[in-house]
């Protein structure tokens, strides 16, 4: 499913699910991003943290930066940490821009090892991403734009999940934007999953 | 649609006066990036767009351990004084009235998604905010609201603020009359009306339907009109109680009575009047002064009176006074769904009897209520907004209102779904009971997002939202029906003053530390269009709040006589023993014991005060001259492009309307002109300006105003490169020649007084 050109976007945002074993302190997760502004945990222009617990299936806690947003997300209901690409950062193709987010996502995790529990033991789930393309500019809300955005996101897939472990399905109904779940046959470790993402951000970000 | 900007994708979704507006206000973001507008006049342009600063804006921020700088990518460009250009920003959008249709809704939520942080915040008076916005998404997301017909001029800076209004105006038992199509028509009248362009400060509307209920605050607003029936010559006339001079801030005031009553055929010029006679007599440089309930208190209201009823007199008529009129019914709503009655379901969802008791008026319509969203702090999503767009449209076809105390009404619902309705608004977490309850708190933004926050006022509300859930307070039902508002600081934006329970942010010192604070106020009137204000008791820290508010309440459950209102019982306590109530809360532990106290709600930083910033909410005071002449080279600067994209046609229309708009400029700082009038404006600027020589500089005498004059004679000339290129360096020249007439006639060194 060869996608014919590279598909430009400003706002895209990937989920990647966490593991909560020992469950998760939401009103901790304040002070952790916080903490992270204040070591320059994680990557960005670290600006602030919003708090929106109050607010049902939201974005819960942001750390606001000038290139990203992180936030601990439960858009679905389900817990993840979601990485929201702004503007001009890092690459600008659909496909890369989505690798771009998912690694930043996929660091930002690593960085909760240092936090005390029950927040040190989150960790990456590594057999979805969850990706809202946030630029109805460049993806409609229709049948043709969730098309265009599954043709470009399936070879996101193989990019990531390796060539014959991947898979993407719209999960999405108009006006809403166009989202796709990205879905692992066999979960990688981490580990690969983050230079997987790497390589696809910076495979098509010098093109 | 890759590759279609937005521009050319709403071209025909726009009115074409909105898509204008934007257009130059786009040209003005490039012309600042460029170095070619001053940052006083691109702050207060971008402030009349409704594109306000948030904290952090200058740069610098404090982690908890030590004040750092932000560096963006654009480095030392500023898009206002001490305000960095990438810094995100707030951008405020006006919902007149509240009413917002379920298309509106949709395109805010996209707006929130693509430009800002996912959430749209309801604000005390109707707006909508949203909040981390980069400075350049601004102008495209302006044209997608403009294609469902929202603006967002003049929503900040020194201009005529959202018209508040009754969100069940229509619906309501008590109201006189239904004043939603009045408050429309002032709208629609006062926005961008050249006599309100030159305010010292920002102006305030409101209407209320009644004298006894809320609903529109009258009391304290800068203008205010309270829906009235006389006889009139045996007939029963539609029209208002006129107040002016009422505000919240630092110093309350109430609002004086302008009028007893006038005819709805006199409220637009009643309304004019007032603003020239503020624009003309309202203080201007010292903006802690320069609200017109200063200019009322000084005058006196007698005096004021006599000011606008010679204003009055003198005002050339407009049609637009009364155009409207016929019109009125227009705004008349039909359900969407039959009337049935509310049958009690054998298996009601969990929830939905306490939602109903709290959250449901009935209508004066038999067979419909009007249903009350109670929004956590004036928040929700995206993905909320669009599902209840959904639910609207299906249940009350789109009958949608904001409120002031940042929920949202779905006016029109038939009793017989209401179980399904709950339902539904359960599944999207919308179905919180106990609207208008002590659990319905309201707040400003503070800290979280405003320059001038002091303490964290959306912290407080929702540590005390979650222990009232918990049942931490006397569930009395008088103590149910209480109302909590906070503010950041002094400057009132909760409308603390107005609430039974009310807190503004401050500090003190302890232990050698800033500690955060809130002034408690108690007994403030929200009936009666905000009757009367509430009185301060004494400060107490951020984390001791809590045990205040059971303090209160607990008293007032305990020691109330029969039905005595809150109001009467703080009264009767008095200030000294209200003072005493909360004297044991004002002491925490030292540093050293524990530094809890020391932090503020919601924020795990060590408190300061260091992130304040200065204020926008006056905006710079710039001349409405100077900010047009700006808006003339935005013109000018769209024609420069027209002409690099080839296109000789929009050029020479471009640079002839940035001429026109120039001139304009100038001829309304000494008189008032018929709308869109280009003879109109070019007779008066040649017999003004030109034919007395005014305009005239020493050495080019009066050539830079000819080109005008020619174009305007002989229509678009040869459309050729060469022909458009000098009428582009002639459009320059002219706007040059203006600014430097400007400056000669008001003897500033600087376009900003």
């Amino acid at each position: 499913m060869p996608a014919t050109e590279q598909l430009v976007v400003d706002r895209v945002a990937v989920t990647v699910p966490l593991n909560a074993p020992d469950g998760v302190d939401i009103d901790g997760m304040i002070g952790v991003f916080h903490g992270w502004i204040q070591r320059g945990a994680v990557p960005g222009t670290l600006i602030d943290v919003a708090d929106y617990r109050h607010v049902h299936h939201g974005p819960v806690v942001m750390l606001v930066a000038h290139e990203l947003d992180y936030a601990i997300d439960l858009a679905d209901g389900d817990l993840g940490l979601r990485v929201t690409r702004k503007r001009t950062a890092g690459p600008a193709d659909l496909r890369a821009a989505v690798g771009w987010c998912a690694a930043h996502a996929l660091r930002a995790i690593t960085a909760f090892a240092d936090e005390q529990p029950p927040n040190g033991s989150l960790s990456a789930r590594t057999d979805e991403l969850r990706v809202r393309v946030l630029d109805r500019r460049a993806v409609p809300s229709t049948a043709a734009g969730a098309e265009r955005a599954l043709a470009e996101l399936g070879e996101s897939a193989d990019e990531l999940f390796g060539a014959s472990g991947g898979s993407v399905t719209a999960d999405w109904a108009p006006p809403a934007p166009v989202t796709v779940r990205i879905r692992a046959e066999d979960p990688l470790s981490p580990g690969d999953l983050l230079a997987a993402a790497d390589s696809a951000s910076a495979g098509l970000s010098s093109d | 649609m890759s590759g279609v900007s937005w521009r050319e994708a709403l071209d025909e979704e726009m009115e074409p006066m909105l898509a204008e507006e934007i257009d130059v206000f786009e040209g003005q973001v490039e012309l600042r990036k460029q170095g070619k507008v001053d940052e006083r006049v691109f702050a207060e342009t971008r402030l009349r767009r409704g594109v306000y600063g948030q904290r952090y804006d200058n740069g610098q921020r404090h982690d908890g351990v030590a004040s750092r700088e932000l560096r963006f990518p654009a480095g030392d460009l500023t898009k206002g004084p001490e305000t960095f250009w990438d810094a995100p920003g707030m951008q405020r959008i006006k919902i007149p009235y509240g009413g917002v249709t379920p298309d509106q809704l949709e395109v805010l939520a996209e707006c929130a998604e693509e430009y800002s942080d996912d959430i749209l915040h309801i604000t005390t008076r109707q707006d909508v905010q949203l909040h981390f916005i980069h400075i350049e998404d601004t102008p495209d997301m302006m044209r997608r609201l403009a294609s469902v017909g929202i603006t967002t001029r003049e929503a900040c800076g020194n201009g005529v603020r959202n018209v508040t209004g009754c969100p069940i105006a229509g619906v309501c038992r008590t109201e006189v009359f239904d004043v939603t199509a009045y408050a429309d028509a002032l709208f629609r009248f006062l926005l961008g009306h050249p006599d309100c362009q030159d305010f010292g400060r920002k102006f305030k509307p409101a209407f209320s339907g009644c004298a006894g209920e809320p609903c529109g605050l009258v009391m304290m607003h800068d203008f205010g009109a309270i829906a009235e029936i006389r006889d009139v010559d045996g007939v029963p006339t539609h029209g208002f109680q006129i107040y002016v001079g009422g505000g919240l801030g630092t110093t309350p005031h109430q609002a004086k009575q302008l009028y007893e009553w006038v005819p709805a055929s006199e409220l637009l010029p009643v309304a004019q009047a007032v603003g020239r006679v503020f624009g003309r007599e309202g203080e201007k440089k010292n903006r802690n002064r320069a609200r017109i309930k200063f200019l009322v208190a000084k005058l006196g209201i007698e005096e004021f009176r006599r000011l606008i009823d010679e204003e009055r007199a003198i005002l050339p008529y407009d049609p637009r006074w009364t155009s409207y009129l016929p019109n009125v019914g227009d705004f008349d709503e039909e359900p969407a769904r039959d009337a049935a009655p509310l049958v009690a379901p054998e298996n009601a969802p969990e929830g939905f009897g306490a939602w109903l008791d709290s959250n449901v008026y009935r209508q004066r319509q038999d067979g419909y209520v009007a249903a009350t969203i109670a929004l956590p702090l004036g928040d929700l999503t995206a993905d909320q907004a669009r599902a209840l767009a959904e639910v609207s449209r299906r249940y009350v076809g789109g009958a949608i209102r904001t409120t002031v105390e940042q929920n949202i009404i779905l006016r029109w619902v038939s009793e017989g779904d209401l179980p399904e309705l709950y339902r539904e608004l359960a599944e999207i977490g919308l179905a919180e009971p106990g609207a208008g309850t002590i659990f319905d708190i309201t707040s400003c933004p503070g800290t979280d997002t405003c320059k001038l926050g002091i303490s964290s006022s959306r912290g407080l509300a929702g540590e005390l939202r979650r222990r009232v859930a918990a049942s931490s307070f006397s569930s009395d039902t008088a103590v149910e029906g209480l109302k909590i508002k906070v503010s950041g600081c002094f400057n009132s934006c909760g409308q603390h003053h107005v609430s039974d329970i009310g807190f503004f942010g401050n500090t003190r010192k302890i232990d050698g530390y800033t500690v955060p604070h809130f002034q408690v106020v108690l007994g403030g009137r929200w009936r009666e269009n905000a009757g009367s204000y509430g009185m301060a008791v004494g400060a107490v820290p951020s984390k001791r709040v809590p045990e205040v508010v059971e303090a209160i309440t607990s008293r007032f459950a305990a020691e109330r006589q029969s039905d005595e209102t809150f109001q009467d019982f703080t009264t009767r306590l008095g200030k000294k023993e209200l003072g005493a109530l909360i004297e044991p809360f004002k002491s925490i532990p030292t540093h050293d014991e524990d530094p809890t106290p020391y932090t503020d709600w919601g924020d795990a930083r060590e408190f300061t005060k260091d992130d304040m910033g200065i204020g926008e909410c006056a905006g710079e005071v710039v001349s409405s001259t100077t900010l047009e002449l700006s808006s003339a080279e935005s013109l000018s600067f769209d024609a420069q492009i027209a002409f690099d994209d080839g296109d000789l046609v929009r050029a020479d229309e471009r640079a002839y309307r940035a001429m026109l708009s120039a001139a304009e400029a100038l001829v309304r700082a000494e008189t008032i002109l018929p709308p869109e009038d280009p003879d109109a404006v070019v007779k008066e600027f040649k017999e003004r300006f030109y034919d007395t020589e005014r305009f005239f500089d020493r050495f080019a005498k009066g050539k830079f105003a000819r080109p005008l004059f020619e174009r305007h004679e002989q229509g678009p000339g040869r459309l050729d490169a060469d022909s458009i290129r000098i009428l582009l360096e002639e459009t320059a020249l002219f706007i040059d020649a203006c600014y430097a007439f400007e400056i000669r006639e008001t003897g500033a060194q600087s376009a900003a007084v």
